[in-house]
């Protein structure tokens, strides 16, 4: 073994083998992950818990942290869930408030002070809900602040809510990343983690130990999920369409009619227990004039229901199968009922001929023994779903189901698509 | 007090400690270690925290040195004959210890992960105080060779267990949401990187060494060499996040088959080192905290019995089977001592799995503490119980 070293090739050939290795384990080192490891910061933190403190005062001191955040947070009695005081100005956000059910709800601030506060509008599909305080208010914080950077995977978060008794919720785990997610129609990122997120979260956000804003708790697809406060952010962000505004404080969509013939706004949906459920509005009414202004586009009705010149309480015209009625429009009590359910009605698979591609679309011509007749659908019937939906469904040849929704004059009709 | 003082400090404390443990038959390692404690942030404070990170590097070094020592047991010849026993004694000890510790942590209702890391850790026997313990005895005879085959390879089963467990755990978790494929070569890559990696670096100076230490003849000249040698892979081993306990033990290992000369480097090198192995011990006591023993828990307690039963039933089973140590027992009693890699090991648990280092971390700190003390007072008399004391001299070489 010694002499090795004395035949010149065996040591080139280990050496050559020991400096390959090297080489190669330099090159092909894995990129490192921008999250891992934690932060010097935690990580000493963590060492400061795990060395000089015994385990139980973990405990205590996430509680601290919870304390720490509690002034952003607001409750809400009369659903019995938190909200986030958002940012610098009045609004909060919570989960969904559900279209035109509540129009105006009581807020407990921190320290206990009530307020009043009114719906303001979130973009289409959000599953979450926006509220304004009214002046008279004191915010006991200038809001959330929302985390910067993203945090590290295996870092310490809270999920804290304002509660009734007691006055915080809070849980506590460990961050696990982030997926994709889809609530009603619309994509969030999820923020994972250990800390069980349920309902007496709800409304409340996952803060980090710097107490920085992190996610928020919503529910989606009936679980309760924290979603990342920068998607959050992003879609409390964009414009929100009239038809949506409309909807979220009356509780009925206005669709746009193309036709140029027809007069008036059609109505596809009207949602249970809201504004326009009480003045007795229904799906396929034809709404003609507001405050006896007419109205022809969504955009007219936007302008007199919508912006500081609304007038909320308008006697509204509308024409209901030839026949004209008119329906007054008031403010609900707001009630902790459950969430409404949109009318709907079962169809056969089928196939549609319809007027152009665009919602609201009128159908006009529907064939014969087509499978969009077997469906039900008839001349007169307003699209709600993209008629595209039932063109990818029929060349799926009935392999997944699909739900498609249209209006008929009395009613709101929802068609399930099976093989 | 500023940092010179405080290793002078060190070095006179230490040999007062040392001088009296003697006199109730205690290890002088034992000695360093009390002496350590009694200096440290957690009893006297006279040497400060922030000194004892200025200090971190002695103790690189110090842990370098002993495990490049530590190498020469791989000299291919005396291994081929007794390699194949301690294989099968370290084997059969490790298992046991390993086995014992996670069962009872999940008896404890501990999460997987958890038992699995602790059964991990509670592998390993401290290499740098039982070779220290040996050195000191003077020891010599077939239990000190087999122990020191042992606890050699013990450290070396103690990394492949710990980065199995770890790279199964990240395998499971996968937090971040990437790739199947990212995750197991991300592990996989650290998992061989640290050993093969750390070999071939260990290989790669060892042969320098080697050559080099042909055409050295002076003792200074050899010490230089050595020092550069150690010293340089200790660096190279921090700044590419490579083991620096294989890749000594590999820098030792090439010497010792390679080199017509290793045996006056190592010699050189063991009349030269005691201050730096005391300052080494000293630091390493007072790095250990001793409140942690108040939160040691049902844990602790737990981990403590589970790896003595493991470690005294196995290296029992082992010495028996493998019929070279009488009594058998000897060899688990001598396997006690924990701490260098266990200590490293709470550091990387730290970085790579922080939820669960509260835990890992405040039970394994506080075995180590309760291991330092009695591991050495173990394998002192389990050298004097197989009569393998040499003539008293204190920190004598290897040789």
């Amino acid at each position: 073994m010694r002499n090795i070293l004395k035949i010149p090739k065996y040591p080139v050939i280990l050496v050559g083998i020991a400096a390959l290795v090297l080489v190669a384990g330099v090159v092909f080192k894995p990129k490192t992950d921008e999250t891992q490891p934690a932060s010097e910061r935690d990580l000493a933190r963590l060492q400061v818990l795990a060395q000089r403190k015994r385990l139980d005062e973990i405990g205590s001191y996430l509680s601290q942290v919870a304390q720490k955040v509690s002034p952003e947070l607001v409750y809400l009695p009369q659903l019995d869930r938190s909200g986030l005081i958002w940012k610098d100005d009045r609004r909060i956000i919570t989960s969904w408030l559900g279209n035109g059910r509540i129009s105006r709800a009581e807020v407990r601030l921190f320290g206990g002070q009530m307020s009043q506060s009114g719906v303001c509008p979130v973009p289409a599909g959000s599953t979450f809900g926006c509220l304004e305080l009214s002046s008279g208010g004191i915010l006991a914080s200038e809001g959330v602040t929302i985390a910067r950077a993203t945090p590290a995977a295996g870092q310490w978060v809270l999920a804290v809510a304002a509660g009734n008794d007691p006055a915080i919720r809070f849980s506590q785990g460990l961050y696990q990343g982030v997926a994709k997610i889809s609530c009603s129609g619309r994509e969030y990122v999820e923020l994972k983690s250990s800390a069980p997120i349920d309902a007496s979260l709800m409304g409340g956000g996952v803060f980090n130990l710097d107490a920085d804003l992190l996610g928020v708790v919503i529910e989606c697809g009936g679980r309760y999920v924290a979603v990342t406060a920068n998607s959050f952010e992003s879609i409390l962000n964009t414009k929100v369409a009239p038809s949506r505004e409309i909807e979220e404080q009356f509780g009925f969509r206005p669709v746009e009619d193309n036709d140029e013939k027809t007069k008036g706004v059609p109505i596809a949906v009207v949602w249970t227990d809201s504004v326009a459920d009480a003045a007795d509005i229904e799906p396929g009414d034809v709404l003609l004039s507001v405050g006896g202004r007419e109205v022809n586009s969504v955009d007219d009705l936007g302008a007199l229901l919508l912006g500081p010149a609304a007038n909320t309480t308008a006697e509204l015209k509308l024409l209901r199968v030839r026949k004209k009625v008119t329906a007054q429009l008031s403010e609900p009590k707001p009630d902790a009922t459950p969430a409404p359910e949109r009318r709907t009605q079962s169809f056969p698979t089928g196939f549609v001929v319809a007027d152009g591609s665009r919602t609201g679309q009128l159908v006009k011509q529907v064939e014969p023994d087509s499978e969009a007749a077997k469906l039900g659908l008839r001349p007169g019937d307003r699209l709600i779903s993209d008629p595209e939906l039932l063109l990818k469904a029929s060349k799926s040849r009935g392999r997944v189901p699909v739900i498609f929704e249209f209006a008929r004059q009395f009613q709101t009709a929802k068609a399930v698509l099976r093989p | 007090m500023n940092q010179l003082s405080s290793l002078g400090l060190i070095l006179l404390f230490a040999l007062a400690a040392g001088h009296l443990v003697k006199l109730i038959r205690v290890p002088e390692v034992t000695g360093y270690l009390l002496a350590g404690i009694a200096l440290g942030p957690s009893v006297l404070g006279w040497i400060a925290a922030e000194n004892l990170s200025a200090l971190e590097v002695f103790s690189e070094v110090a842990l370098g040195l002993i495990l490049f020592s530590l190498g020469s047991v791989f000299e291919l010849n005396q291994f081929r004959r007794a390699g194949r026993q301690q294989v099968f004694i370290v084997l059969i000890e490790s298992t046991m210890a390993g086995v014992a510790v996670a069962a009872g942590m999940f008896w404890a209702g501990q999460q997987w992960e958890v038992a699995l890391l602790l059964g991990a850790i509670a592998v390993e026997t401290a290499a740098a105080s039982t070779l220290m313990v040996l050195r000191e005895c003077n020891a010599r005879g077939p239990f000190t060779e087999t122990i020191t085959g042992v606890f050699a390879l013990n450290n070396i089963l103690c990394l492949i267990g710990f980065m199995v467990v770890s790279t199964a755990i990240q395998l499971t978790r996968n937090p971040a949401g990437h790739s199947a494929f990212r995750v197991i070569y991300a592990s996989l890559y650290t998992f061989v990187w640290e050993l093969v990696g750390s070999a071939a670096l260990g290989l790669l100076i060892g042969f320098l060494l080697s050559a080099w230490s042909a055409r050295v003849v002076e003792h200074g000249e050899r010490l230089i060499l050595l020092a550069g040698c150690i010293l340089l892979s200790v660096g190279a081993c921090n700044a590419l996040n490579l083991s620096p306990l294989i890749a000594n033990l590999t820098i030792g290992a090439t010497l010792v088959n390679l080199s017509n000369e290793s045996r006056q480097l190592f010699k050189s090198l063991s009349q030269t080192d005691p201050p730096l192995y005391a300052i080494f011990f000293v630091i390493a006591g007072a790095e250990l905290n001793i409140g942690l023993l108040k939160t040691i828990g049902v844990l602790g307690v737990i981990y403590v019995a589970g790896r003595a039963v493991g470690k005294l039933l196995g290296g029992t089973v082992g010495g028996w089977l493998a019929s070279s140590v009488r009594p058998p027992y000897l060899v688990g009693v001598g396997l006690m001592a924990q701490a260098g890699l266990a200590i490293g090991l709470t550091g990387t648990v730290h970085e790579r799995f922080p939820d669960l280092a509260p835990t890992v971390v405040t039970v394994v700190l506080a075995a180590v503490m309760l291991y330092e003390i009695i591991g050495p007072l173990g394998v002192r008399w389990a050298v004097e119980r197989a009569g393998e004391e040499g003539p008293r001299e204190p920190l004598h070489g290897l040789e």
